[in-house]
């Protein structure tokens, strides 16, 4: 079943487009699975929280996910030539806590954008480390299985280009 | 009239032998055989050069049966395929092989050779092929209660006729470059039962098939035991290389520092909401 979701660069492209979307929800095992949901759910319910209102927060949820899943895969396929086969919510959850982060920061105080800032930094350097091959140890995939640190940036990517759109809460407050 | 009377008896000891012929002592034998399909017409032994077989991890597999000798030869191609998708199963979970390719027995060309299986393996886009060959024997002989067929009810009730059908089935596993046999496992059976006259084609063909899942279900940890031991034996010899594919398996995964990071911000978020 999970061989059917997951991204599989020649059933991609062999006209299985409903990878670009499904291969975000495949993983390798529950503890893969449960840590990459946690961040996402904890980072969709600021996202929700910090928008114009519940339902504006979940339109622009849904239309994020639905965007940014194909925007991931589709950038995989092009910046991970070699990538055969890819599985994780991570790259999501990526592009969830750049739009949590964005939502934050319009009604942050100094002290807190400094923090958000070093959130931000850290976010990037842990991508960097992954590119370099530095982080393996910590994630919690199997042995054989690469860290795709190119998904992780084109999380960031999508997360940065929502930023734009996001309707100002300051008219609510 | 004493003519008239030996005519009748003569005629109906002919009738009634007749009966007895149509059922008695006779075989029938289903079979595809690897040889005729690999080396046909074959008068010398193969000349066979040595070389590297390369495999390379996860590998793309092909499963077929060897196509029969003659048209209508062996199983309906939807219990081939049947049996074929109970191997394929089998084997699906193994990390180092990839996609398992049903080839339906159409593709194949009797008498193909090894022209034949590659381009089914280009086509199928497969590096190894599993291939099915077949034999299966059924012995029919009629028992002592066959004589009451005469009774023309006997015909419907009575167990008069036996079959015995004897399976073989042979998997063999190819490397389609270099046409070398990796490894090859056997499953057998022997279905054993009676009929009466009238039901006796529908029990014996049920007895056919039964036959053949019986020999599949021998069959698949004879392969896996094979595959293992395969596995071993490539490790220390010199005839096989495992390369490993060019491209890799990618996966996203946050880690608990990812967790504390988005804490962090829940954290912020709380904060913000309870300053209004």
């Amino acid at each position: 079943m999970v061989d059917l979701l997951e991204f599989d660069r020649r059933a991609l492209l062999a006209g299985e487009f409903w990878r670009l979307w499904t291969g975000h929800l495949a993983h390798y095992s529950a503890q893969h699975a449960l840590i990459d949901f946690a961040v996402v759910l904890a980072a969709a319910v600021i996202v929700v929280q910090l928008s114009a209102s519940p339902a504006d927060g979940m339109r622009r949820l849904l239309l994020a996910v639905g965007l940014g899943a194909p925007f991931i895969s589709l950038g995989m396929l092009l910046l991970a030539p070699h990538c055969l086969y890819y599985r994780g919510a991570s790259a999501i959850a990526a592009m969830l806590v750049v739009m949590a982060g964005g939502a934050l920061w319009p009604r942050a105080t100094r002290s807190m954008r400094a923090a958000l800032l070093l959130m931000a930094a850290t976010l990037v350097a842990k991508i960097a480390a992954e590119a370099a091959g530095a982080v393996h140890g910590w994630s919690n995939l199997p042995p054989d299985v690469v860290v795709a640190w190119q998904a992780h940036l084109l999380g960031v990517i999508a997360g940065a280009l929502t930023l734009p759109f996001r309707k100002p809460r300051l008219q609510l407050d | 009239m004493r003519i008239l009377n030996i005519l009748l008896i003569a005629l109906a000891a002919a009738l009634l032998s007749s009966c007895a012929y149509m059922t008695s002592g006779r075989s029938v034998k289903q079979t595809g055989s690897m040889v005729d399909y690999l080396y046909p017409d074959a008068k010398d032994a193969p000349a066979m050069t040595p070389t590297v077989t390369r495999l390379r991890p996860p590998v793309r597999v092909g499963i077929a049966f060897v196509p029969g000798a003659g048209w209508g030869n062996g199983l309906p191609e939807t219990a081939r395929m049947k049996l074929l998708e109970r191997v394929r199963d089998s084997f699906s979970k193994h990390p180092y092989i990839g996609k398992i390719e049903i080839i339906p027995t159409q593709y194949m060309r009797a008498k193909g050779g090894f022209t034949n299986l590659e381009q089914v393996a280009r086509m199928f886009d497969v590096e190894v092929v599993a291939l099915l060959s077949y034999d299966q024997v059924q012995f029919n002989d009629s028992n002592a209660l066959s004589m009451l067929y005469w009774t023309i009810i006997g015909a419907y009730v009575v167990h008069g006729d036996q079959y015995d059908v004897q399976t073989m089935l042979d998997a063999s596993v190819f490397d389609v470059q270099s046409h070398k046999l990796l490894f090859r496992a056997p499953g057998t059976s022997q279905v054993k039962g009676s009929a009466s006259m009238a039901g006796f084609s529908e029990k014996a063909r049920a007895a056919q098939t039964e036959g053949y899942n019986a020999a599949v279900d021998q069959l698949i940890p004879n392969l896996q035991a094979e595959l293992d031991n395969f596995r071993e034996r490539i490790k220390h010899d010199a005839n096989y290389q495992v390369e490993n594919k060019q491209g890799y398996k990618g996966g996203g995964a946050m880690d608990w520092a990812s967790l504390a990071l988005v804490a962090l911000l829940a954290g912020l978020a709380w904060r913000l909401r309870r300053r209004g």
